[in-house]
């Protein structure tokens, strides 16, 4: 709360700020949310920089898309504050909002009317977005052969697409998603992760997403930030996450597991031991084997994937 | 602002079912005016025949003899010469009318079988009236009506020198007065009878000689209720229509205005907020009622809120395409009526201008046809824009366009039962429905009850069209977006 007061009103003592701080493009501080006596989200926390893709994960009913409709003034704070470009979303939502591309749980768009239709209503609500601008984007999307046909007949994928094209239009500086690469073949989220990573490189686009597939974040996220239960249980670099939950280690095949365990301290998995070794360690390792004339056929580093660890640290949500 | 206006109306018109119900509109319009402009008067030529035929039995049947059916025989005698004689004119001649409406024919024909059959039976005069029967037979095969108009018009100055006369004899107040209306109501057929003389309005069905029927009984009507104390709500009523009535009737004839068909096109768009009012209201309604609910029930909402423009610019802009809604919608209805209407009626009729009675200045007003429609679509707008103002606020506050659309036109239907309670329940005149057309005061009319009148009824509806405003306002400015 002693932050809270801290918060200067006035836009331009926002935008003061805002400079010094410089490449923040989203902070939310200690943020709240009370849905009928519940809370929700439960002091929140976390920053975007220029050119970072934040990976927003958690189970399910953890909080991610109540999370990011706080973010864009779809709901009330309880309590905290966020800022979008150093603007607070709730004294100064217009300005906020100005440099954002979200897509919401679904790309919503009108079904009645021709993908291009839909991107020109986009389009009508911005100054400075031209008909080239819809051109250009529309080829980013890969939807240059059916931009004219009505979205009704477009499938999940070519509707997600729609979604980010009319999310980018207006060339935000942060781009909010959510489930982006939902029902898209595999060639469509190669496409779809790459054009995320281009963004945030050449726009210097700031990028949320949220998901459930692990997989796709570890691939295109750059900072991870992951939510159990309406709270920040783990937020750091990619790497960082990895090494801290990594069990790490060693396997060795070996052709009698006895042997090694009288040489070795290590644990046993079938035909296999597992050792608890740095890299550097590994010749010595395997010198004391061949000593003992124990046959090695297979040496492979354990690696954990992203998915190992986010269960590890969310260990399942409790819906409460 | 502009912007979000022209996606509003962007996105409307991007859906099929705005052209759906212009279509509706235009099929409507079309089948009114056909349904209007058919000719409803049937030829009575083969009811007649079956009459005949009925009374031709009856005659055989009863015995003018006995003393008991006398009467009735030389009752059903004379119908059945009456309805003889009819057959020989077509069903919508001047001649058919006249023997229909004037006593005289009935008056000769009864004296004839009287005097036939009856049991005091007088030959002598029984020759008078038979000579008196071929005369006004030669009459009506000439095409003679001026005669009997004459002679009509003769007979009533007669009998009004006489009441003259009579009252110079008389004391007693109360006979006085009787005598006097007696020669008022003999003015008021003397002044019929001389039109038809001078604007020579033979008694055909044409809308002159309908005007002047009307002329004798509206002005009759008038005479016996204006110094009539302590009248009740409805002869009061009645004292109003007849007096609008006797006036506007006397301006046709006097100015000689002759309308082919009253129910033609120019009826119909003169009276386009009663005749198709409804359609505009469910239409006006539909569309408020799905505006805001729809970007709901699809999840579009989200996209729309997340734009640079504050909740109250989006939603003030839906508002405002609802309001361009109702007025297009009432244009879509004007224009539609005025070709299909020109072109089943002839675009003439639209020349001929609207003719009102002025209660408060007691004159006539004659209105251009245009005219009078805006000024009749300005008073009925405040029901309109309520209507369609609860459908909004409804749509928004319910999400559910259902619930938005079926209360506001189920309030519209139970709107007149409201207002038949009104003299029971004084409360309601405060109430919306007794307010919300305006149109009851135009031409110096009066408000549904005591103690309403122009601006009060617009004040009313200005305060509950606001309070519906500001909840709607604050309702979407507070929302949370919940899951879709």
């Amino acid at each position: 709360m002693g932050k809270n007061n801290k918060i200067i009103e006035s836009g331009l003592k926002e935008r003061d700020d805002y400079n010094k701080m410089e490449t923040e493009v989203l902070i939310c501080d200690n943020v709240y949310k009370n849905i009928q006596h519940k809370t929700i989200i439960k002091g929140v926390s976390f920053q975007i920089k220029q050119g970072e893709i934040l990976g927003f994960i958690g189970p399910n009913g953890a909080g991610k898309t109540t999370t990011i409709k706080l973010i864009l003034g779809l709901q009330k704070l309880t309590k905290g504050t966020i800022k979008i470009n150093g603007y607070n979303i709730e004294k100064n939502f217009e300005k906020a909002i100005q440099k954002v591309g979200t897509i919401v749980e679904n790309p919503d768009l009108y079904m009645y009317l021709s993908g291009y239709e839909n991107l020109k209503l986009v389009a009508n609500l911005y100054s400075e977005i031209d008909k080239t601008r819809i051109d250009e984007v529309v080829k980013l999307v890969g939807l240059e052969n059916r931009i004219k046909d009505k979205v009704s007949k477009y499938s999940l994928g070519m509707r997600q697409r729609l979604g980010i094209a009319q999310a980018v239009l207006h060339k935000p500086n942060l781009l909010i998603l959510d489930e982006p690469t939902n029902g898209l073949d595999p060639e469509g989220i190669k496409q779809i992760r790459d054009l995320i990573v281009k963004l945030a490189k050449e726009e210097k686009m700031a990028v949320m997403i949220s998901s459930h597939n692990l997989a796709e974040i570890e691939n295109v996220c750059n900072k991870i930030c992951i939510i159990k239960n309406g709270e920040i249980v783990e937020q750091n670099n990619i790497e960082a996450i990895k090494k801290e939950t990594s069990k790490g280690g060693y396997t060795i095949e070996v052709d009698s597991v006895e042997a090694a365990k009288k040489v070795l301290n290590c644990e046993v998995q079938e035909q296999k031991i597992v050792v608890n070794a740095t890299r550097e360690e590994i010749p010595e390792i395997i010198k004391k084997l061949v000593k003992k004339d124990i046959k090695i056929y297979s040496v492979t580093e354990n690696i954990i994937s992203l998915e190992e660890a986010f269960l590890k640290k969310t260990g399942g949500n409790i819906i409460e | 602002m502009n912007k979000l206006i022209k996606n509003e109306l962007k996105k409307l018109f991007g859906k099929k079912v705005i052209y759906i119900l212009f279509i509706i509109a235009i099929g409507f319009t079309i089948l009114a005016n056909i349904l209007y402009n058919m000719d409803i008067t049937y030829d009575e030529t083969e009811n007649q025949k079956k009459e005949i035929e009925y009374y031709e039995q009856e005659l055989r049947n009863i015995d003018y003899k006995n003393e008991e059916d006398n009467s009735y025989y030389i009752d059903t005698k004379t119908q059945y010469d009456l309805l003889k004689l009819k057959l020989n004119y077509e069903s919508d001649s001047w001649q058919n009318n006249f023997i229909d409406s004037s006593d005289i024919v009935y008056e000769t024909l009864m004296q004839i079988n009287e005097n036939t059959y009856g049991l005091n039976k007088n030959a002598q005069k029984l020759k008078e009236s038979q000579s008196e029967y071929e005369k006004i037979k030669q009459r009506l095969n000439n095409g003679d009506w001026r005669t009997f108009v004459e002679e009509q018009l003769k007979e009533t100055e007669e009998e009004n020198e006489f009441y003259e006369d009579q009252l110079k004899n008389i004391q007693d107040k109360k006979t006085i007065n009787d005598i006097k209306n007696s020669i008022e109501l003999g003015k008021i057929k003397q002044q019929a009878l001389e039109w038809r003389l001078e604007k020579n309005i033979t008694y055909d069905g044409s809308f002159l000689s309908g005007k002047i029927e009307e002329y004798i009984y509206s002005a009759q009507s008038v005479q016996n209720l204006k110094d009539k104390e302590n009248k009740t709500k409805e002869e009061e009523e009645e004292y109003k229509n007849s007096l609008k009535q006797m006036n506007t009737s006397k301006y046709y004839i006097e100015n000689n205005i002759q309308i082919e068909n009253e129910n033609d096109a120019r009826y119909i768009l003169t009276n386009l907020t009663t005749e198709y009012g409804i359609f505009i209201v469910i239409f006006s309604i539909i569309v408020a009622g799905t505006i805001v609910s729809n970007e709901f029930q699809k999840g579009t909402i989200k996209l729309l809120l997340t734009r640079p423009y504050s909740r109250n610019k989006i939603l003030l802009a839906k508002y405002i395409v609802s309001v361009i809604c109702i007025i297009l919608f009432i244009i879509a209805f004007i224009i539609a009526q005025y070709i299909v209407g020109g072109i089943v009626s002839g675009f003439d009729v639209f020349k001929i201008p609207v003719v009102e009675y002025n209660f408060a200045t007691n004159s006539i007003v004659t209105i251009p046809v245009f005219q009078y429609l805006v000024i009749k679509v300005l008073c009925v707008l405040p029901m309109y824009l309520l209507l369609t103002t609860l459908a909004f606020t409804l749509s928004t506050i319910s999400m559910n366009s259902a619930v938005a659309i079926a209360i506001p036109i189920l309030g519209n239907m139970v709107a007149e039962i409201f207002n038949v309670f009104i003299e029971r329940v004084k409360l309601l005149k405060y109430f919306v429905t007794a307010n919300w057309d305006l149109s009851v005061y135009l031409f110096g009319g009066k408000g549904i009850t005591d103690g309403l009148n122009f601006w009060i009824s617009l004040i009313i509806c200005v305060i509950y069209l606001v309070i519906m405003l500001f909840i709607t306002f604050v309702v979407f400015k507070r929302r949370d977006i919940k899951n879709v």
